[in-house]
């Protein structure tokens, strides 16, 4: 039975299950899974799942952590089975929000669900790609894997400082590209006002991982097992690595709320914090005077303002209404963060690049699904051409 | 409302199904931070594009990872340009360089003890087979894809070259007329064929007999155009006789091997029935190296044309090869310079196999030994994607 991290006396089947080995590294994982089974059921059951869902997320914490056995890295195997067993409770409860969505309604007609049946064509990566291009203006014709090559080449030669000859040699031609990449093709994507706020969004947007790297710094350490949040530290900003103060409770309330996503509401109903309401509220407003994006608006209006061709001015890139709400249906729609959090982390950033965003507009946009409304069209628009073209 | 109609406007219900519906999808797990060999691979062309997906999202995401991009860039360059001995040995290094060299050195032994069989996957499963298990990353058809393009590199040059060269290296036939491999001897045809502004390819001719008179006999049969040098040939077209006539067309052949708007000559041009499958039938290879500056930049003077011709392996890992100098007075022109032989890993990117002063060859045929990434087994040099190029001596 493991109640602690100590994987001292497991570091033989640790690193069976480690090992190229497969057939070792099954045996050793039943090894394993017969130590940490009960201390998986402990910790679901904390989350007043029913008995039954109990049961079904053992089966998928065992699952996704074979399927995942690449990814582990750090020896701290029971530490990284708590993990996977609290990303697994957690995908059930955004689950469960769903299914009460669905009770809170009567019964829907077929027609409803249309829509539904038409993003569910498109793989998720898909849907939110095409978000990037409605909102941020990106080339309509390209690729996802296309638009990422170009912004890594913006970023390899604006914030990396590569020259665009080591850019050329080093970024691989598409797989079926025709014709290759020249020195005149790079510069014309520079100078594309699109790539421009693709780059500033991507240095805007902080991930439930980042923002939770950002805000824990060196106490990641504490972070059991947290490998996403840990390699993401220093990823966006230059003072993530700056001392927090933090106690452990209060280290696994910021990874509750902001890497997980639970809703201060929720705390009161899942036990996972155990600090009390009070507690709570003062440690998010620390948080929040923490968060980095307004930093990151200071840091980029100078330096798009200067570097930037005039094709892609300042005034194109981050005070027009796209880049934030293309920011808006991140949080909103993947991350499921509350109105309120996303005004926190979109209204003053966009204020110092002189573009203003009231609640109202957050409302309009998300509440009301106005952003989602256009995403439709721009699917609908999109499956038209392709039935034209055909 | 059917299915295949695009709905119009999406209605209040409907929205707030679709953002429930959006909320309530799992988190998608961002993809680990890249690792070295997945940068060296990803660098290299090697990944297929679920792969390419999670390395770009991980270098956009990751300041570090672009850090580690930067490393691992700085190596490889250096590594290609190193003989493949020195390649191996700076495998035992344990600096970056070193495991770089590690992961490259096993990347380019597998791409090396693919190769040999390439070209029988290519003609057996066609261009666009190839494209599409390239896409999924399959290895061969990404060795098959880079001696494809090589073959590329050799006709362009071969393009250029004037007749005595042409002669020193042909491949396919020299007259007017040729025969369909695998069809009557007394069926002969004259393909006239042209890489269009598209970089399309389209070829066409009539089956005729010795006296000029349309042939029929093969109406309905499936004929392959290949594009043909030193022997060694690539089906790029497949087209069903109509009477006596043949068309063929191959979108984006010219873009692929960089050919330029125009005719290709009937020597690069074969056709063959069926199955008829058009294997080397030589023992020896022609390469044409394209002439650099100092700058490694071509010079766009006539190739120089040499000769791989193998000699039985005795050692594992290395390839005794007779190399010589087609034409004599090429050799005298460039004594100041190197012959570099390199191993096509994948459709851009090349590894250094070995170099040589041309001061220290002869005009006569001469053995050197190739140190070569597969030592796995037997070998032929033949088939596999190769370039060989001159340099000024630095």
């Amino acid at each position: 039975m493991h109640d602690t991290d100590d994987d001292s006396e497991d570091a033989a089947a640790i690193a069976a299950f480690m090992g190229p080995d497969e057939h070792a590294a099954r045996a050793a994982f039943d090894e394993l899974l017969s130590k940490a089974v009960g201390m998986i059921r402990r910790r679901l059951e904390g989350f007043r799942l029913q008995a039954a869902d109990v049961d079904d997320l053992i089966i998928t914490v065992c699952v996704n952590a074979w399927n995942n056995r690449y990814r582990f890295t750090n020896r701290h195997f029971f530490a990284w089975m708590r993990r996977i067993a609290d990303n697994a409770a957690y995908d059930l409860i955004r689950k469960k929000r769903f299914e009460r969505f669905l009770a809170e309604v009567p019964e829907r007609e077929a027609s409803d669900r249309s829509f539904a049946d038409f993003f569910d064509r498109s793989a998720l990566h898909e849907i939110y790609h095409q978000a990037d291009v409605l909102f941020l203006g990106l080339n309509a014709a390209l690729s996802e894997d296309e638009h990422y090559r170009r912004l890594i080449a913006i970023q390899l030669h604006y914030l990396d400082g590569w020259r665009i000859e080591d850019i050329l040699e080093t970024l691989p031609e598409p797989p079926l590209a025709a014709k290759a990449l020249t020195r005149y093709n790079v510069e014309l994507w520079f100078k594309d006002a699109g790539l421009w706020r693709h780059l500033a969004y991507v240095e805007l947007l902080h991930t439930p991982e980042e923002l939770a790297a950002h805000l824990l710094g060196p106490n990641l350490s504490h972070a059991n097992g947290l490998e996403d949040c840990r390699h993401r530290t220093g990823a966006k900003s230059d003072d993530a690595g700056a001392a927090r103060d933090w106690t452990q409770p209060e280290v696994d309330t910021i990874l509750w709320h902001y890497y997980r996503g639970l809703t201060v509401k929720e705390f009161e109903h899942y036990p996972v914090s155990s600090l009390t309401a009070r507690q709570i509220t003062a440690l998010f407003n620390r948080c929040e005077a923490l968060f980095p994006f307004r930093d990151q608006v200071m840091m980029l209006c100078p330096w798009i303002e200067n570097t930037s061709p005039r094709h892609a001015a300042l005034s194109m890139v981050l005070a027009e209404a796209g880049i934030w709400q293309r920011l808006a249906f991140e949080y909103w729609y993947r991350y499921s963060l509350p109105q309120r959090d996303i005004h926190k982390r979109t209204a003053g950033a966009a204020e110092l690049a002189e573009y203003t965003i009231t609640q109202a507009m957050l409302t309009n946009w998300i509440s009301a699904h106005k952003l989602l409304d256009r995403l439709t069209q721009h699917f609908a628009n999109r499956e038209r051409w392709t039935r034209a073209d055909a | 409302m059917p299915d295949e109609e695009a709905p119009s406007s999406p209605s209040q219900e409907e929205l707030d199904y679709l953002g429930a519906w959006l909320q309530a999808q799992p988190f998608e797990v961002e993809p680990a931070a890249p690792t070295m060999a997945m940068l060296v691979a990803y660098q290299n062309g090697m990944l297929g594009t679920e792969d390419i997906r999670n390395v770009q999202r991980g270098l956009v995401r990751s300041r570090e990872a672009r850090g580690l991009l930067r490393e691992t860039r700085d190596a490889l360059v250096l590594l290609r340009a190193l003989p493949w001995h020195e390649v191996a040995k700076r495998a035992s290094d344990e600096d970056t360089v070193g495991r770089v060299a590690r992961i490259w050195v096993e990347m380019v032994s597998r791409r090396a003890h693919n190769a040999t069989n390439v070209r029988r996957l290519w003609n057996a499963s066609g261009p666009s087979a190839i494209r599409r298990l390239m896409a999924e990353g399959v290895e061969e058809a990404q060795t098959a894809w880079a001696s494809f393009v090589a073959l590329g590199d050799q006709l362009r040059t071969g393009l250029r070259m004037s007749g005595q060269m042409v002669s020193a290296v042909r491949g396919g036939s020299t007259g007017g007329f040729s025969t369909i491999i695998g069809a009557p001897d007394y069926i002969i045809v004259q393909p006239k064929t042209e890489i269009d502004s598209n970089g399309t390819l389209h070829s066409s001719t009539q089956l005729m007999d010795e006296q000029g008179r349309p042939v029929t006999s093969l109406d309905g049969q499936t004929v392959h155009l290949s594009l043909i040098f030193s022997g060694s040939a690539w089906s790029v077209a497949s087209a069903a006789v109509a009477g006596s006539q043949l068309k063929f067309e191959a979108a984006d052949v010219g873009d692929v091997l960089a050919l330029a708007t125009g005719p290709i000559s009937q020597e690069y041009v074969r056709l063959s029935l069926g199955d008829g499958v058009l294997e080397a039938d030589v023992n020896s290879r022609v390469l044409l190296a394209e002439v650099l500056d100092r700058r490694s930049q071509p010079t766009g003077q006539v190739a120089v044309a040499i000769e791989l011709a193998e000699l039985p392996q005795t050692e594992q890992g290395v390839l005794p090869v007779l190399l010589e100098f087609k034409v004599e007075y090429q050799r005298l022109a460039y004594l100041t310079h190197e012959l570099l032989l390199e191993f096509g890993v994948t459709a851009d990117r090349w590894q250094l196999l070995d170099r040589w002063p041309i001061s220290e060859l002869s005009d006569e045929p001469r053995t050197v030994l190739i140190a070569w990434p597969d030592a796995r087994e037997a070998f032929s040099l033949l088939t596999v994607p190769l370039r060989a190029r001159i340099r000024p001596l630095s």
